[in-house]
């Protein structure tokens, strides 16, 4: 009972499989694949059983995947094979047409498809920015003179609005170069937020690799170069005042941020605000190479 | 379809050598020949047959043994004498190379 049961299945899935062989090999040999399958099946229910019929299935599906592509590949080369003179022609596995049901059930998946895209877009979780690209207006004080008797009938009133992509602003490359100003920005976004500010000594306490309770240079993202002749000292002192970030952290602007810099580092970085809107733009924090800071 | 021949191109046509064969047939008899070792699956098998065909090293037979006991959708396929021939040369080419084992003390004498 059992057997007959799996038996009657592997041939039915086995029938469904023969679909993905190229049209032409599945017509002349599809019912023949068929039919050698089912007795193959007969065979082994009848000789091993049920553990026999699941190898069989197995071994089976590992020789209609290696021979479906095989025979695609060859259904390929058949259909190129005119194109001679070395042009590249398009193939297609398949030498007829899609059938009529076929082509219905691919409209109503692709309309399905893409009202699930615009409801998703439409419905989405992110807010909307929209920015305003281009404008119409009716004045003819910024209109160039044309040698033309096509006049438009009216005056256009038309403002185009797209939605800007990717939504956020670029972040600046500054962000990810300094290891210190990119653990305090925590969601990578760009910007030292309120939150972020607040949570600056737990940010910063994670670059303390050495566990010694301070900030050496080196942990806020100076990379010494080799061969340079010049005193390491005098550079790691120009690193961190040179960066507006380390140099408001280093209040004794001793070189490094110790424990008590470190626990004050939220006061220290909101003296960088300088248009008092509670967060660190990228504008805020970029070095003056000028020294007008 | 050159030398040499893959073994299922082999097998398939030393299965047709006494007897036309429908499918299923021809994959018992590769069974029986190689005690196992070689199980034709359906894809390989009638993929095999569309290029032998193609190849004119097999033919499809016009008449069936027993129409009276047989099913009527079966096709059956018997070699061609290019299948013959393809077939005695790939053999001839085998004997050679277990020879050339024979002679390196790979196999023992009289055992393949």
């Amino acid at each position: 009972m059992a057997r007959s049961l799996v038996t009657r299945w592997l041939c039915r899935v086995y029938r469904v499989l023969l679909r993905a062989y190229p049209a032409d090999f599945r017509r002349r040999y599809g019912a023949e694949m068929a039919q050698v399958f089912a007795d193959r099946c007969g065979e082994v229910a009848q000789t091993q059983g049920i553990g026999g019929l699941l190898r069989l299935g197995l071994d089976s599906g590992a020789d209609w995947l290696i021979s479906t592509i095989r025979e695609g590949m060859d259904s390929m080369g058949a259909t190129s094979q005119f194109a001679g003179n070395g042009v590249p022609v398009f193939g297609t596995v398949e030498s007829s047409g899609p059938s009529r049901s076929a082509l219905i059930h691919g409209g109503f998946l692709s309309l399905a498809f893409f009202s699930a895209l615009v409801f998703a877009i439409g419905h989405g979780g992110s807010p909307r920015h929209w920015v305003l690209v281009g404008s119409h207006h009716p004045s003819r004080s910024h209109l160039l003179p044309v040698q033309s008797t096509a006049t438009a009938s009216t005056e256009l009133t038309t403002e185009v609005q797209v939605r800007p992509f990717p939504d956020e602003r670029p972040i600046s490359p500054y962000f990810r170069l300094l290891a210190a100003l990119a653990a305090l920005d925590a969601n990578h976004d760009g910007i030292l937020s309120a939150s972020e500010i607040a949570n600056a000594p737990s940010a910063l306490m994670k670059l303390d690799k050495n566990g010694d309770g301070k900030l050496s240079p080196e942990e806020c993202g100076l990379r010494l170069p080799e061969g340079l002749n010049l005193d390491p000292q005098v550079l790691k002192l120009a690193f961190m005042r040179f960066h507006p970030v380390l140099a408001a952290l280093d209040g004794d602007h001793d070189g490094e941020i110790s424990w008590s810099e470190i626990r004050a580092a939220p006061q220290a970085l909101k003296t960088l605000d300088r248009n008092g809107d509670g967060q660190l733009t990228v504008d805020e924090v970029l070095p003056d190479p000028g020294g007008q800071r | 379809m050159a030398l040499p021949l893959t073994p299922p191109v082999f097998h398939i046509l030393l299965a047709l050598t006494d007897e036309e064969r429908h499918g299923y047939g021809i994959m018992q008899d590769v069974a029986r020949q190689t005690e196992g070792a070689l199980q034709l699956g359906p894809g390989t098998l009638y993929g095999c047959l569309k290029r032998m065909l193609a190849a004119r090293l097999v033919a499809e037979s016009d008449e069936r043994p027993d129409p009276a006991l047989d099913d009527q959708r079966r096709r059956y396929y018997r070699l061609t004498e290019l299948g013959r021939q393809a077939l005695r040369a790939e053999a001839r080419r085998l004997a050679n190379a277990v020879s050339a084992a024979r002679a390196k003390r790979l196999l023992a004498e009289g055992k393949a």
